[in-house]
């Protein structure tokens, strides 16, 4: 059975490391991406089945990673956003956008694991 | 030099400094140099830093996959995920060893700390531990410099390390105030009790900023249960007092009414408004009495802290206490609370006056057209006139600086409801602001409205001066000019502020012969109650008086619209269910209806509760052996027992032949019981004896049955009653059931007394059968056997044959034989007899299987030794090996471990001893196919009973001395070396000395030059002497 690419766009290496072993662990076929730029790139090349991505990110922020994805690529991928707490606001910018599912940092890896799976079943 | 000449010269007028060249070359180099160096150390240290920033970069990259397999390692991975693991744990370990490594590796799990969270954080605190990490943050606590002290307790703060708690709580009270706040958060963070040591402890100032953070701490913590705060309210530090009473109100922890109270009188100000804040909170309403005493003493913040509070609790009482602090008070937003006070407790009393426009006024409302706004209105307390008309002008506004005495006084019937017309504006009558208020107020105070028509009347008769017009339009202008400026402040003391000159109409005023003192128009001025002067009143306007006339045909839809949507205005406002609430509900609780059920048992009290058969005979061991033998087992048997807590039914039923036949499939019930054996045998001979049940006892079944019913036989009262000196065996008592208890003697009685107490049977009705009724004086003292006295060589057999009965097995049988010839006394012979028997039989029966199997010696794990120098780490990866090569000696071992303190190794204890388990036993049946003789736990022992077989040492003899003959060697003379008593040692101890034997031992050879000096010393003069 062919594993779910997914791309994990975090700007904190440790962080995107730790997620990355675990999705990995997990079953999936993991994309790292530290920044805006770094993710156009790989979405111009390929199309995820799911986007996991920082709001806080350089060059490209998480909310105009949604919109460049629903508006530009009219991509229907789920996008799960990770943000960190009191970025309210935010997150329900991204709601706006067509973000699929949020969760606030820090994160529980096993969580965010139940919520890809589960968005990857919806679809 | 010329030049420099021809420059002093031509610049005479310089004074220059005569400062050789030559030095300011040298001083310019040096600046240079000195430049230079700085810049070359910038770009060093820089350089530096920026490598050292890399390093760690590339480090933390390096580790962070490390630090991420140890989080999510799992212990049922595959072979190679564990063998990583190990590996990992090795090189993690090396790693550690190196400052740089730990220090990043440090970093990386703070970092991670602050994004993981849930499961993964509790492994990332443990891995912090594992790793020994938390070492250096010890450290750390010992430095002398403040700043690593400090780094030191939020690390072990962030990482949760438990035991650090104890090395932080000495720095609460540290000089340092940095150290001093990092050990306050860590103290509370660390464990729920540190709060508690933490408020008790501390002497130090705590800081708004620190009380926030540690609410904060406290309030994120799981599963936290808070102290009770109040506790602290005694505090001699005034900040724990603080941090207590709002922990209080954050907690809503309502139970300490009498010291909030008492803390309302505190000096500080700060403590007091906090303690106000938990009043209102609470609704402490006792406390209103000293709110109001503490008042005037208490700063602006604690006035309107005051006056907020009993605008929530207060009642119409404290009303006049409002009136005298907006009476009194010379401050704005005093005056500007306690008026909200009042309208809050007594709704419509003050009425908004602010734009409202000069209207025409209907008939039988007073139109004040000199009156002035909210501050004008007038309150009466008592009912009594405040003051006359002389002292109109010498009321409290004049106290306070507000010189303005307009008015003459007119008495006001209700104190608490203000009419319409107290409310007045200078450009704009006081008539009715609400309608609706309106004739509620006069449909509810017929008689106010009469008296205001009066007032009217009165007014309508007056005229005024046009002089005094002039002056009242004159302040009215100034007063709407006020109002416009500061809408938002309807207040008395802006608008008194505005018309100084007023007082200068007063006297006029005053003199006017006309007035009205019947009438209830008050107005405040300045919050002072001044009745307003009939010539004000008039100053209205003349138009009002024909507004009089026309009753209610004002527009007023200008007007704000207040409803009084609540039955009662004087109702006491409680927003929460707090004190006063609570105690209600402690009253309540005494109210609650309990309905209690009443349970009526379906047969009589002495039918207890049906109890099914579903226990363990073992547990039943004091009770006697109930046997039915009725033939009719179709009625449920019920046994009814009596004890200590009460009655038990047992219900046999169906359960009882279920029993039956397992007893009869299965000896182990009979075992069970045969371990009963001290207990009386019952047995039910109804049957037997032909004995029909009565009619009663045939329907209630069992439960009518007692012990009596039964027959109750000493199986064994052989053994007891046996009296060895006579040779005579006593015939078994055969004790059976009867009916009669009277029957029984005196000493039976004792006896069955003492056996029914002993077990607990004290109304099981057990009668034993006469066992001699031709003796009935006898009893059981026949029972009682004699004692027994033996001479010198009975003494001696029976000790001989005590001995063979415990120690001896089959091979004692030739040896009783012979002294059964020999002896002479009956009972030695008998007991001879009788171990003949039991030697023989079971030999001859069961044959070596009856032989008590040889004692194993326990087995020796090797990995028993290695773990006790270990740490957890080596000895969970020394665990994985002991299924791969250990073998049965390890059970044992690992089974002691399963109960070691650490849980991660009970864990891998259990899992690996199953594991080996299973390991071995898919060996056995290999090894025993394939003819090797399996060894541990299976291996099958030496029977040595089995291959000592009674030597025929003649027989030996010759077939030696044949064989001698065989191979023509002479036999050497009798030698005691070969006389060598050889002890046979089983086949497994024999192993077990040879592993000992092959423990490899380090050998330490200690040559002679290798001796240290003192040695050397020593055996100096010895050698110096054998020399």
């Amino acid at each position: 059975m062919q594993k779910k690419r997914l791309l994990l766009a975090e700007d904190d290496e440790l962080l995107a490391s730790l997620l990355n072993f675990r999705l990995q662990k997990g079953g999936y076929e993991v994309s790292l991406s530290a920044d805006g730029k770094q993710v156009k790139e790989y979405l111009s090349r390929y199309t995820p089945d799911i986007i996991i991505s920082d709001i806080m990110m350089p060059y490209f922020s998480g909310i105009e990673l949604i919109a460049y994805v629903r508006q530009e690529l009219n991509l229907n991928i789920p996008i799960i956003i990770i943000s960190s707490a009191g970025n309210e606001e935010n997150v329900l910018n991204a709601f706006e956008l067509g973000a699929n599912d949020f969760i606030s940092k820090p994160v529980s890896p096993s969580e965010l694991l139940v919520r890809v799976a589960r968005e990857l079943n919806k679809t | 030099m010329l030049k420099q000449r021809l420059t002093y010269r031509s610049l005479v007028w310089v004074t220059v400094p005569e400062v050789d060249t030559d030095l300011l070359w040298t001083l310019s180099a040096i600046f240079v140099l000195l430049a230079v160096l700085y810049l070359i150390s910038v770009f060093i240290f820089r350089n530096r830093i920026a490598v050292v920033a890399n390093r760690i970069k590339q480090k933390k990259s390096e580790l962070a996959p490390m630090v991420s397999e140890f989080l999510f390692y799992e212990e049922g991975g595959d072979r190679n995920e564990k063998s990583n693991y190990i590996n990992l744990k090795i090189e993690i370990r090396e790693l550690l060893k190196v400052d740089f490594d730990r220090k990043v590796l440090t970093e990386i799990l703070l970092d991670l700390r602050k994004d993981v969270s849930g499961d993964t954080q509790r492994k990332l605190f443990d891995l912090y531990q594992d790793l020994g990490l938390e070492k250096d943050a010890f450290r750390k606590l010992e430095s002398w410099r403040w700043e690593l002290v400090s780094k030191g307790i939020l690390e072990l703060t962030e990482m949760n390390v438990e035991s650090a708690y104890s090395f932080i709580i000495k720095f609460i009270n540290d000089k340092r105030s940095t150290i001093r706040k990092q050990a306050e958060i860590a103290t509370v963070t660390l464990k729920p009790e540190g709060i508690n040591y933490f408020l008790d402890s501390t002497k130090y100032k705590i800081s708004e900023w620190q009380q926030l953070k540690l609410l904060d701490v406290i309030r994120n913590q799981e599963n936290y249960t808070p102290p009770r705060f109040k506790n602290w309210l005694t505090s001699t530090n005034r900040h724990v007092v603080l941090f207590a009473l709002r922990a209080i109100k954050y907690y809503h922890q309502n139970d300490a009414k009498n010291a909030l109270i008492e803390l309302v009188k505190h000096r500080n100000n700060q403590i007091k408004q906090e303690a106000i804040g938990c009043i209102k909170e609470f609704h402490v309403v006792d406390s209103l009495p000293v709110l109001k005493q503490v008042f005037w003493k208490g700063n602006l913040d604690v006035k309107i802290a005051i006056l907020d509070t009993i605008s929530e609790l207060g009642t119409e009482s404290d009303i006049e206490f409002l009136k005298e602090v907006a009476q009194n008070s010379g401050n704005f937003s005093i005056k500007s609370k306690a008026l909200y006070a009042i309208n809050v407790i007594a709704p419509d009393t003050i009425m908004p006056t602010k734009g409202i426009e000069d209207l025409d006024i209907p008939a039988g409302f007073s139109v004040q057209k000199n009156s002035i706004s909210t501050d004008d209105r007038s309150f009466k307390e008592d009912g009594k006139p405040e003051q006359d008309q002389s002292e109109g002008h010498t009321n409290e506004f004049d106290s306070e600086d507000h010189n303005r005495d307009t008015e003459t006084l007119k008495p006001l019937p209700s104190e608490s409801q203000s009419t319409l017309s107290d409310i007045a504006d200078e450009s704009s009558i006081d008539g009715p602001a609400d309608p609706d208020v309106m004739d509620s107020d006069m449909a509810s105070k017929p008689d106010e409205l009469d008296i205001e028509q009066q007032g009217i009347g009165v007014q309508q008769e007056d005229k005024v001066t046009g002089a005094m017009e002039d002056v009242v339009e004159d302040e009215e202008r100034m007063v709407s000019e006020l109002l416009a400026t500061e809408p938002s402040e309807i207040n008395e003391e802006n608008v008194c502020n505005a018309v100084p000159e007023v007082p200068e109409v007063v006297p006029e005023l005053n003199m006017a012969p006309e007035l009205d003192t019947s009438e209830e128009n008050y107005h405040l001025e300045d919050n002072s109650l001044t009745p307003r002067s009939m010539e004000q009143e008039e100053v209205g306007s003349e138009d009002d008086l024909d507004i009089d006339t026309e009753p209610f045909s004002l527009s007023v839809e200008f007007l704000p619209i207040v409803t009084d949507n609540e039955p009662s205005s004087t109702k006491i406002i409680s927003k929460d269910p707090s004190m006063e609430n609570s105690q209600e509900s402690e009253k309540n609780i005494s109210h609650f209806e309990v309905e209690f059920e009443e349970i009526i048992p379906e047969n009589e009290i002495s039918r207890p509760p049906q109890k099914s058969l579903d226990f363990d005979i073992s547990e039943i061991a004091f009770l006697p052996i109930v046997t039915d033998n009725e033939e009719d087992k179709e009625t449920n048997p019920k046994i009814t027992i009596s004890g200590g807590f009460g009655e038990a039914s047992l219900d046999v039923g169906i359960k009882m032949e279920e029993a039956e036949a397992s007893i009869a499939t299965d000896g182990k019930f009979i075992d069970e019981i045969e371990k009963l054996d001290f207990l009386p045998l019952v047995t039910d001979t109804k049957a037997e004896d032909g004995e029909a049940l009565s009619t009663d006892e045939k329907e209630k079944g069992i439960d009518g049955f007692t012990l009596a019913d039964f027959e109750v036989a000493f199986e064994k009262a052989k053994e007891f009653v046996k009296i060895p000196k006579d040779d005579k065996t006593v015939e078994e008592p055969k004790i059976s059931a009867d009916s009669d208890i009277n029957s029984a003697s005196d000493k039976e009685e004792d006896v069955i007394s003492w056996l029914m107490s002993v077990n607990e049977l004290r109304e099981i009705k057990v009668v034993y059968e006469d066992l001699s009724q031709d003796e009935p004086g006898e009893g059981v003292i026949h029972l009682i056997p004699e004692p027994v006295y033996y001479d010198e060589h009975e003494h001696y057999m029976m000790g001989l044959l005590d001995d063979l009965e415990d120690l001896g097995d089959h091979r004692e049988v030739p040896f009783l034989k012979e002294l059964l010839e020999q002896e002479n006394k009956a009972f030695v012979k008998d007991r001879i007899q009788r171990l003949i028997d039991r030697f023989t039989k079971p030999y001859e029966m069961t044959g070596k299987n009856e032989v008590d199997p040889p004692k194993m010696l326990p087995f020796f794990s090797v990995f028993a030794d290695l773990f006790k120098n270990l740490d957890v780490e080596s000895k969970l990866i020394l665990l994985d090996e002991v299924v791969h090569v250990g073998d049965h000696k390890e059970i044992e071992f690992l089974d002691g471990l399963l109960e070691d303190p650490n849980e991660k190794i009970r864990k891998k204890a259990s899992i690996v001893l199953k594991q080996l388990i299973e390991k071995l036993s898919k060996n056995v049946p290999k090894t025993i196919e394939s003819g090797i003789e399996p060894l541990g736990a299976e291996r099958q022992w030496i029977d040595i009973s089995e291959e000592v077989e009674p030597i025929d040492k003649m027989a030996d003899n010759r077939s030696y001395q044949k064989l001698l003959d065989n191979m023509e060697i002479e036999p050497s003379p009798k030698s005691e070396i070969f006389e060598i008593d050889f002890e046979l040692l089983q086949e497994g101890e024999a192993e077990l000395d040879e592993n000992i034997m092959n423990l490899p031992v380090e050998m330490i050879v200690v040559s002679p030059d290798e001796k240290n000096i003192l040695s050397q010393l020593r055996t100096f003069p010895k050698k110096m002497r054998g020399k």
